[in-house]
């Protein structure tokens, strides 16, 4: 029985009880209604024509417009449980009254609302309940199971009425209905649920007043006015709800005309049946594969498409009586069932403040008043002589076609939903500022009044950011501190502005040699040479290669190494001639000229302590001889930022060494290393191609690890293809790698403390934790890369987040992200694999579903360190040794004797540090 | 939890946001922007709490205009202006928040979650090396290092020679600055570093000697013998000079050992390559840096209360 349930319905660890929970509540909920419901038509239609059912569908909607939100409020100011509870309290007090007083025709009337009423409220708190229950991804799979206990109410409930009234007086039924309420409300006691965290109104807008009705409208108003979802959403229920109740006029229209009178009461029991029967299959059978397998927004068009398709057969064919009933049929089953559930989820990714607003606002009052709008116009149609079954069925169908259409147009913005439901608060660059107004101005000029030199800098750099450098004042040379000077300086140089020309002749004899170079340099720039001749005779070696350099520039000399003042500057030693270097360097870098380039590669042959600027001026010359003395420097740590700008200015010659460098197995390791995130610099096409070559490769994984990275930030800032394939194999490889690592560590995990090689154990497991981490990590990269225009950084963070709820809408997210891939064996497989990684499961539930993707997986300790000794990861498998050793089974030193006879480099695991304190020993024992 | 703005939320000065974000953190990244994408601003009124103390720590505040102050029940309360960071020493640690933030004006700050913020340092290699020689830095000018009162003669332990590379693994990882580091990065860096054996009473090095360079006690004991005379000891699974060896805290000291003893010599730059294919081990390093950090405060903090010394903190500083 157990195991049949497990295959109807995927209930995992802890989940049992409140989904068995929530379905026994739905049970007595709906059982309770519909007893209600039975008694109420007897009662009414016993003292009332059916005419005056469309007065209190009216009431009905109005009530419900009214009564909603102050649900809503209830269960936000109490708990959703609880608001439910203190409901169903009410409506068992509310029914048990109607049993005990006379019922005239206010009576009945009141009590048709009551009831109409009661299965608007009860309905809306119970899927608001079962929205902090249970998680989208919980939803999908059990909603299904919970909705049956309403299917199953429904019959229990009009099956126990038709019995009980053998026996008893109409009114009495009140009676069970009231009991049932009381029973569904005690039930609901004994459920724990984690309240959703609904953040707290803002002040200003408790305090605004705006209290009461007013309020009330005021918020409906912002919420169809700011969520454009919602407003999708409550178009979808006015149109389902109105095409649904065309649809059962006409069924009932054909079927009075059909049957005869007195068979009516029989058939519709009989059909009834029928229709219950196939929904609660359609529930237990279909309903949760269904919206598993499509995902949640295509179910939802399952019902209308299906009443599209019988709708137009209906309407071309001509209105029979089989066609009709099969359209009700569509109806009956999918209706509590496929589309409940689908419905439900819709709103799941809202946050729980719109959702509450929603019940309150959309699901509420909207399908009523749909209804009454609905039955009006059949009303009016009926009175003008144009209600015929064909007219209707028009009606029905395209009723049906415009929810369609809804539902189709439903997929972006839900996935939009979930994307902004994973996603954080964050700074709002709209405000970032593009232009500066008047009192902007005003503020950063104050701020460049400041004694903070960091304010100052920082001002300096918005104006010239925003193209406002005629803003900054020439008195800004005057400031005390030496970086500001040359900041202003530097800026003033290449701005075209000379007003600060007069301030900064006085520089000229400023102490630091740098603002005295700084302000030779921005004079120069400006044209003014009146301190070139002054600058050749500083004192500052630094000062003398500025102004040298530019003297050389204006002779235009065509070889200034041939240059005696440039040679004695070139041959100063120690910190002199490290200056003199670091000045030439930064005067080239900022006035680039091929003739400078002898002069750079004389530098590099004599290994310049300035390499950084080196590298800077070479980027700037950007002449291939420089490719092959770039290169190299990668491996230093020192200036590689700029050997990396160098070698990507000097464009496809250096992206072409950079590529059999790689490939060159005389390339230093630490070198290599480096290559992957330069080429990814390159931001093009062809750096693309080599990056993912290099991925989809048998190179070590820390290589391709850095061509993964590199690729994704490439991708995120250039459009390039990359072949979808090759990434879902990857991405395929490290899922299954994740999968393979957690069927390794599992069984380690599970021994219990032992006296020798805890330590060692630690180890092992500490390394299966990092390749674990490691795989999804790199799985999250490849998903990027694939997905280039979502988020996925935000998902893989919500996809372990502490947090149920943002883990469920990580998995629904990849769900609804990864569908469109999954139309070949390989993309299938990759989502199979997605949702396997991410979904909520335990370890061993985990595994045991991914048997068919990882089917060797070790049952025992002994045979987990016999795979991990035999792993291709050396330094995992010589760990794994070293622990097996320490175990001190005979076994396991057998399987480690041997693996170090055919794997000798175990013994080394990393580098050439020995691992094995007497592998020798260890041999001869074996 | 992010934290909820209570008060009245104050539409900020855009140019004074983007003016400190250009003038503290921002300046040295390649786009402040980049930078602001990752922030939120939060304004809280005078007296609303910002965060409790043992409420998870998710974000770090830049303080752009008015006060708040730190205090923990019972404890001193430290005020914090514009400039400062407030809340980075628990999200450095992971753990909860230690002090209760208390809005003493009406403040605006801007807030970095933990994760955005490893994020961007990730991509930023020069920006982590840059916070880990500041905090390192910072350390160095409590003039305390971290050393304990050992016991020669109880440090020592028969070590195999050479070392084996477990053996190497097994220290990295009880060594406080890289606990949380991974396997894998210890498994990178155990080769990296050079094992040195001193007989007792033989130097390490003498004042000016060691540069850019970091050593892992294995066994002994070292004392560490500052300029102005001060020493310290270190015993095993411990860094020499503590996070202050970072920066340059070690030139200005000698070191020599008090018991024979085998030491792992890691050169900074061998360090900072592993560091840049592992984030983890800058992650764990930056803990152990703020925990440090924290420490060395909370000794002031005590000395202070019993008059030894005036507390002080930096109207501009983190915490």
């Amino acid at each position: 029985m157990r195991s049949l349930l497990g295959r109807l319905v995927d209930v995992r660890a802890g989940e049992g009880q409140p989904a068995f929970q929530a379905g026994l509540t739905l049970f007595l909920l709906i059982g309770g209604h519909t007893v209600l419901e039975t008694a109420r038509d007897a009662l009414f239609l016993a003292k009332l024509a059916p005419s005056r059912l469309t007065l209190v569908y009216g009431l009905i909607a109005a009530l419900a417009l009214l009564a909603s939100p102050l649900c809503t409020a209830l269960a936000r100011r109490f708990g959703r449980r609880n608001a439910l509870i203190a409901l169903l309290l009410l409506a068992a007090y509310g029914t048990a009254l109607f049993n005990v007083q006379p019922l005239g025709v206010p009576g009945v009337f009141a009590l048709y609302a009551w009831s109409g009423l009661l299965g608007t409220l009860l309905l809306l708190q119970f899927w608001l309940f079962a929205s902090e229950l249970l998680t989208v991804a919980q939803g999908k799979r059990l909603y299904g199971a919970i909705a049956a206990g309403g299917v199953l109410g429904a019959v229990a409930g009009a099956s126990s009425a038709a019995a009980l009234l053998v026996r008893l007086r109409v009114q009495n039924l009140l009676l069970l209905g009231a009991a049932c309420f009381l029973l569904a409300g005690l039930v609901l006691t004994t459920v724990w649920t984690e309240p959703l965290p609904v953040p707290k109104r803002s002040a200003s807008a408790s305090n605004s007043g705006q209290a009461g009705w007013r309020g009330a409208w005021q918020s409906a108003y912002d919420l169809f006015a700011q969520q454009p979802y919602v407003r999708r959403l409550a178009a979808l229920v006015s149109l389902s709800s109105a095409a649904l109740l065309a649809t059962d006029y006409l069924f009932k229209a054909s079927v009075t005309r059909h049957v005869p009178g007195a068979e009516l009461g029989s058939f519709f029991a009989g059909y009834y049946a029928l229709l219950n029967t196939a929904s609660l299959l359609a529930q237990l059978f279909i309903s949760g594969p269904l919206i598993r397998r499509l995902g949640v927004v295509p179910a939802l068009a399952v019902l209308p498409a299906l009443l599209v398709v019988g709708g137009g057969v209906t309407l071309f064919a001509g209105v029979s009586l089989g066609l009709v009933l099969g359209l009700k049929a569509s109806d009956g089953t999918f209706r509590y069932s496929v589309h409940r559930v689908a419905s439900e989820l819709a709103e799941m990714p809202l946050s729980p403040r719109v959702q509450e607003q929603t019940k309150a606002y959309v699901d509420g009052p909207l399908p009523r008043v749909a209804q009454a709008l609905t039955a009006g116009l059949l009303l009016a149609l009926a009175a003008g002589g144009l209600a015929s079954e064909r007219i209707v069925a028009a009606l029905a169908t395209l009723l049906s076609l415009g929810w369609l259409w809804v539902v189709l147009r439903l997929s972006t913005p839900y996935l939009e939903r979930l994307r902004e439901a994973l996603a954080k608060p964050a700074f709002d660059l709209r405000s970032w500022i593009t232009e500066l107004d008047l009192d902007s101005v005003e503020a950063v000029l104050e701020a460049l009044s400041s004694t903070v030199p960091a304010r100052v800098l920082g001002a300096l750099d918005l104006l010239t950011d925003k193209g406002r450098v005629r803003l900054i004042p020439a008195l800004v040379l005057y400031h005390e501190d030496e970086s500001v000077i040359l900041h202003a300086l530097e800026i003033f140089g290449t701005s075209d502005r000379d007003d600060w020309l007069p301030h900064s002749e006085r520089l000229l004899a400023h102490s630091s040699p740098a603002v005295r170079a700084a302000v030779l340099q921005a004079l120069l720039r400006r044209g003014r040479h009146v301190a070139l001749e002054r600058g050749l005779d500083d004192p500052s070696p630094l000062v003398r290669a500025y102004a040298l350099f530019w003297t050389l520039s204006l002779e235009q000399a065509s070889e200034p190494l041939a240059d005696a003042r440039l040679q004695s500057l070139l041959a100063l030693a120690g910190e002199p001639g490290e200056q003199a270097q670091l000045a030439l360097l930064s005067a080239i870098r900022a006035a680039p000229h091929a003739r400078w380039t002898e002069v750079l590669l004389a530098l590099a042959a004599r290994d310049t302590p300035q390499f950084e600027r080196l590298a800077q001026a070479m980027g700037e010359i950007a002449d291939a001889r420089f490719v092959p003395l770039l290169l190299p420097r990668l491996g230093r740590r020192e200036g590689r930022g700029a050997v990396r700008e160098a070698l990507v200015r000097l464009g496809d010659v250096a992206l072409e060494a950079l590529a059999r460098a790689f490939d060159d197995p005389h390339t230093p390791e630490r070198v290599r290393a480096h290559i992957p995130r330069t080429v990814s610099r390159f931001r093009s096409q062809a750096a693309a191609d080599l990056l993912l070559d290099w991925l989809d490769s048998e190179r070590p994984g820390g290589l391709r690890y850095k061509a993964l990275r590199g690729l994704g930030r490439l991708i995120a800032e250039q459009r390039v293809r990359v072949d979808r394939e090759r990434i879902d194999r990857q991405l395929r490889l490290n899922l299954l790698e994740y999968l393979r690592m957690l069927s390794l560590r599992q069984p380690l995990a599970l021994r219990p403390e032992v006296a020798r090689g805890g330590r060692s154990l630690r180890l092992v497991v500490g390394l299966i934790d990092d390749k674990l981490e490691q795989s999804l990590e790199r799985a999250f990269r490849l998903l990027q890369i694939r997905h280039r225009h979502e988020n996925l950084r935000s998902v893989y963070f919500a996809s372990r987040s502490p947090e149920r709820v943002r883990r469920a809408h990580a998995l629904e997210f990849l769900d609804v992200l990864t569908a469109p891939g999954a139309n070949s064996p390989l993309g299938q497989q990759v989502r199979q694999l997605v949702l396997l990684v991410v979904d909520d499961l335990s370890v061993a539930d985990r595994l045991a579903r991914a048997s068919s993707f990882v089917p060797n997986q070790p049952s025992s300790y002994a045979a987990t360190l016999q795979a991990l000794v035999a792993d291709h990861d050396e330094t995992l498998a010589a760990f794994a040794a070293y622990h097996a050793l320490e175990v001190g089974s005979a076994e396991l030193a057998g399987v480690v004797v041997e693996a170090l006879r055919e794997r000798p480099a175990l013994a080394r695991a990393s580098g050439n540090a020995t691992l094995f304190p007497a592998l020798a020993g260890v041999t001869h024992a074996g | 939890m992010l934290a909820e703005p209570i008060g009245r939320h104050r539409e900020l000065d855009r140019v004074e946001r983007e003016l400190f974000l250009r003038s503290t953190i921002g300046r040295n990244l390649p786009s402040t922007r980049e930078l602001a994408e990752l922030m939120r601003d939060v304004a809280f009124e005078a007296g609303s709490t910002i965060y409790h103390e043992g409420d998870v720590a998710e974000e770090i505040f830049f303080v752009l205009r008015g006060t708040v102050a730190l205090s923990k029940a019972g404890g001193v309360r430290h005020e914090y202006g514009p400039g400062s960071v407030i809340g980075i020493f628990d999200v450095e640690q992971d753990k909860p928040r230690a002090r209760t933030a208390l809005a003493l004006t009406d403040v605006a700050l801007l807030a970095l979650s933990s994760e955005d913020r490893l994020e961007l340092l990730e991509d930023s290699f020069e920006q982590t090396s840059a916070i880990i020689r500041m905090a390192a830095a910072r350390l160095d000018e409590f003039a305390r290092y971290g050393g304990g009162p050992l016991d020669p003669g109880v440090t020592l332990a028969p070590k195999p020679e050479p070392l084996l590379l477990i053996e190497r693994v097994f220290t990295l990882r009880d060594t406080p600055a890289f606990r949380r580091a991974s396997i894998q990065a210890l498994v990178s860096l155990a080769p990296a570093a050079d094992e040195v054996r001193l007989a007792a009473g033989e130097r390490l090095f003498e004042r000016g000697e060691a540069r850019a360079v970091l050593f892992v006690v294995v066994a002994g004991c070292l004392e560490l013998q500052r300029a102005d005379g001060q020493r310290e000891r270190f015993g095993a699974a411990s860094l020499l000079g503590g996070g202050a060896a970072f920066g340059d805290a070690l030139v200005r000291q000698s070191a020599r050992a008090l018991t024979s003893a085998v030491l792992l010599r890691i050169r900074e730059e061998d360090f900072y390559d592993v560091m840049e294919d592992h984030f983890e081990l800058a992650r764990s390093l930056l803990a152990y840096l703020a925990s440090e950090q924290e420490r060395r405060l909370e000794e002031r903090e005590e000395a202070a209360s019993r008059g030894r010394a005036p507390p002080h903190e930096d109207a501009r500083s983190a915490r």
